[in-house]
């Protein structure tokens, strides 16, 4: 007991130190930000990107600019809350979905940004019309089917998963995911929201078993035999195909992608992307640090370390990126896609997609 | 005047909140309340009972069983079946998930040594609302256990022994001694394990089970933040309507008393005493044991590219931010649970324990409510001190903990009685060198006990550590959360995990010293 008492007092000491030091760590934050910003630049980047290769590639524009990266990584909805809470937080948000942009933009924390060489790097319908984001890179949603069991000739587009040969054929995650959200916002652009709806019904039907999981466990439901096609991200199967896990590695093989509507609107392209916030104190060293990130170099990186396309047209990809083959991509201003996300969420909900 | 001010801290954000809910900007609020509230409601009670059903027979039985008899690796079980309780639900959800899934190790084991169709005829779905409940409960049980195992162990031994003599059979001396004593603990850990359930975010999303928590992310994702702090006003009036239910209960059960002896422990006869190792030893391989291992495996096979210096930082990071916000969250409870005492009279008592309502609200929605006001302040005063400070960050720890410390108290407290006080204030003590002089040694045990459930609480915190840490700024479960997220699997976040895990036990490995104390 007493060597028990001596302990803690011990730690009573220490925590009486913590009273001085949370005040000794933010004031030196405090100093970071305000004082010495005028000799050593800085900026502030809120992520939704947790990536290792972020991580790289933000020392690596540390060690060419001389401008420090602050991060702070977190779901960007939460990240949208306290910068419009704090307005002067963050100098730029990043997200890993264009309708979080969106999100960002209609909750006016974003701002619009003149930069030619930004504007000749990013494709128009992958920016906003304001400038007030742009795409880092390009994700498609697509469909893995199983060598085994499908012929790719026999399915061609989305609309494909509505007929009733793929009953209980169908692995798809949850409608809360944005991924899904944002596919669904695609259809009801191609179409309207009753069309959308009738076709979201067929495709609940055709469900394997109630979504759940992510897109990785989509896949492992069509290698392990309970679904034929599962719905996608193509970068998941990348990471499939290089995992430590043989089993996985398998589960990957056993898949091959359909880039769907390649006779219509093309395949459903998402976007990673990147605003410059409202009060960005340091708003010079975040476009700088755009124009980086649209480097021919780190568009190259985003697609070997990660297996995403690059934004920017004619950069290498990487190996398995050049096996899925060059195809035909569906050129909606993404904007729009943003803008459907609340309509997408009804659909889902009127079509019981769980 | 210091109860006001803590508990007006703690109350401020929960104000901020309830405002935010009467915004009119609800864009998703008619498509919620039409498709997916009473989803919410009705599968958050079914977990909690699940969980709640679930956890009570992890935690009494082998409670029962270690204070009661002599088995076989009996002083083994008392320590490791507490050890579950480091384990985060997300890392036990996306564990036992990468165990059992179609390219998991229980698949992979069967198609090597058995053949393929084997394989397939022992696969099972996992992600079900019956195995959430398991693992949910794998992670929680421990709260009752250690509640119980106190309980059982000191507070009934005297009456048991005497019921022994008296002839009662271990069956009836259970149910008519040991339960009905234990019931004030049981219900204390039962409580802390309703919160924990009813604020679970990464297994519930991972198995696409909605809830309230998953339904306050998806509104807030979906940039209906108004919705989702909705969401949590129902959810907090839920845990108010379980907070009230098992303090009406614990008051109901209020026990004498008795003066300490050391029980007797029996014997077990021989296919007892297999039962009860076999109970003991298949909770501890589940909860603990198989997904520590799978976690080491896949610990080793990822540490290569992902273990760099900056892990041991942020290690050492987690521990002593932990530890110390741990002891001042304590410290802090301790003061108000006495400036509560001083002025009962006049309703302290009461108004000591709104500080505990903070436990019964998501992290991330706490977060919404102490962003506004800290950002307000810092603007105010053009500095940083409070968002994205570790200062800032201890704040939101405090209101949402001090509910774990402040019960451990309360519970030692009660047990003291006011005599003491009132010795004291015969003596003309003042009330401030009472609770100095008198309480604090007296309670140390029970102090040390709050650091302990408060530092592995804050350990394996997700959301509000995420929001409103310092820029730069990673803890262990930060780590693990963005390798689980990112590659959508729990193999690389292995390492980190593991660290996390083991860090929790080490304190565990204190608590279990305290118990047996």
């Amino acid at each position: 007991m007493k060597s028990i008492y001596g302990l803690f007092c011990v730690l009573f000491f220490l925590g009486s130190c913590v009273e001085t030091d949370p005040d000794a760590d933010s004031s030196n934050a405090e100093a970071d930000q305000t004082p010495i910003q005028k000799i050593t630049k800085s900026v502030t980047v809120y992520s939704h990107r947790h990536y290792d290769i972020d991580k790289e590639i933000f020392s690596a524009f540390e060690k060419e600019t001389g401008i420090q990266v602050l991060v702070k990584e977190d779901k960007a909805s939460k990240l949208i809350e306290l910068i419009s809470q704090k307005k002067d937080a963050a100098d730029v948000l990043i997200t890993v979905d264009v309708a979080r942009l969106e999100q960002a933009k209609n909750k006016n924390i974003l701002q619009s940004i003149q930069s030619d060489y930004i504007q000749s790097r990013v494709p128009s319908n992958f920016m906003d019309s304001d400038n007030m984001w742009f795409g880092l890179t390009k994700r498609y949603r697509v469909l893995a089917y199983s060598k085994e069991r499908v012929d790719p000739l026999e399915i061609k587009g989305y609309t494909d998963l509505a007929k009733p040969k793929w009953k209980g054929k169908i692995a798809v995650r949850s409608s809360s995911n944005t991924y899904n959200q944002s596919l669904m916002a695609s259809v009801i652009a191609h179409s309207d929201e009753q069309k959308a709806e009738s076709w979201a019904k067929s495709v609940v039907a055709n469900f394997s078993r109630s979504p759940k999981g992510n897109d990785r466990d989509q896949v492992k439901e069509v290698a392990a035999g309970r679904a034929d096609i599962a719905i996608i991200n193509t970068y998941y199967l990348g990471k499939l195909l290089n995992s430590e896990n043989q089993q996985e590695v398998e589960a990957g093989k056993a898949v091959g992608l359909i880039f769907p509507d390649q006779e219509h609107a093309g395949a459903h392209v998402n976007i990673s992307g990147i605003g410059v916030c409202k009060n960005a104190p340091n708003k010079d060293n975040a476009i700088e640090l755009i124009e980086y990130l649209l480097s021919d170099k780190v568009q190259e990186l985003y697609s070997a370390a990660n297996y995403e396309y690059p934004i920017v047209k004619d950069i290498p990809v990487c190996d398995l990126l050049k096996s899925w083959g060059s195809f035909h991509e569906d050129s909606i201003a993404l904007e729009r896609i943003g803008q459907l996300n609340t309509a997408a969420l009804e659909v889902f909900a009127r079509a019981g997609w769980e | 005047m210091v109860l006001l001010i803590i508990v007006g801290i703690i109350l401020l954000p929960l104000f901020a909140i309830l405002i935010r809910a009467f915004d009119s900007d609800a864009s998703t609020w008619k498509l919620i309340s039409e498709f997916y509230l009473s989803k919410y409601i009705w599968n958050s009670i079914g977990l909690v009972i699940g969980v709640s059903g679930m956890t009570i027979l992890m935690a009494v039985i082998p409670a029962w069983l270690i204070a009661n008899y002599k088995f076989f690796g009996r002083k083994f079980f008392r320590l490791a079946l507490l050890l579950p309780i480091a384990f985060p639900t997300y890392i036990m959800a996306y564990t036992y998930t990468g165990i059992f899934d179609s390219t998991g190790t229980i698949q992979q084991l069967a198609n090597t040594l058995l053949g393929n169709d084997f394989a397939n005829a022992i696969y099972f779905d996992f992600m079900t609302p019956f195995w959430l409940v398991l693992v949910l409960s794998f992670c929680l049980y421990p709260y009752i256990y250690a509640a119980c195992l106190i309980s059982f162990s000191n507070d009934s031994a005297q009456h048991l022994e005497a019921s022994k003599m008296l002839g009662a059979n271990s069956i009836s001396r259970f149910f008519k001694i040991g339960l009905p004593m234990a019931r004030p603990a049981l219900l204390a850990g039962l409580f802390l394990v309703i919160m924990e359930v009813l604020n679970e975010y990464g297994a519930v999303q991972y198995f696409n089970f909605k809830t309230f928590t998953s339904g306050i992310f998806t509104a807030w994702e979906n940039g209906d933040l108004t919705s989702a702090v909705r969401i949590a006003a129902v959810l907090f009036a839920t845990a108010i309507f379980f907070l009230f239910i098992t303090h009406i209960l614990i008051r109901k059960s209020k026990i004498e008393k008795a003066s300490k002896i050391p029980i007797v422990h029996e014997q077990l006869k021989k296919h007892h005493h297999v039962l009860a190792f076999l109970f003991c030893g298949l909770l501890f391989l589940f909860a603990f044991l198989i997904p520590f291992i799978q976690l080491l495996f896949w610990a080793v096979s990822t540490y290569s590219e992902v273990v760099t210096f900056d892990f041991y930082v942020v290690a050492w990071n987690t521990f002593t931010i932990s530890i110390l916000a741990a002891i001042v969250i304590t410290l802090i409870s301790f003061i108000l649970l006495f400036a509560g005492n001083q002025i009962r009279n006049i309703g302290g008592k009461q108004l000591a324990s709104l500080g505990i309502l903070g436990y019964s609200i998501p992290g991330a929605i706490i977060a919404v409510g102490i962003i506004m006001p800290f950002a307000f302040i810092d603007t105010s005063l053009q500095s940083n001190w409070l968002l994205g400070s570790i200062f800032g960050l201890s704040i939101a720890y405090l209101i949402r903990f001090m509910a774990v410390s402040y019960n451990a108290l309360d519970g030692a407290v009660q047990k003291q009685g006011s005599r003491l006080d009132e010795a004291a204030l015969n003596m003309k003590t003042k009330p401030l060198i009472a609770m100095f002089k008198i309480h604090f040694p007296i309670l140390k045990p029970a102090l040390f006990i709050a650091v302990i459930l408060v530092f592995v609480d804050i350990m394996k915190e997700l959301p509000m550590t995420l929001i409103l840490r310092p820029m730069n700024y990673d803890t262990l479960a930060t780590e693990a959360y963005r390798y689980a997220e990112t590659n959508e699997s729990a193999m690389q976040s292995a390492p980190a995990s593991i660290i996390l895990i083991l860090l929790g036990t080490i304190p565990v490995i204190f608590l279990h010293k305290l118990i047996k104390n």
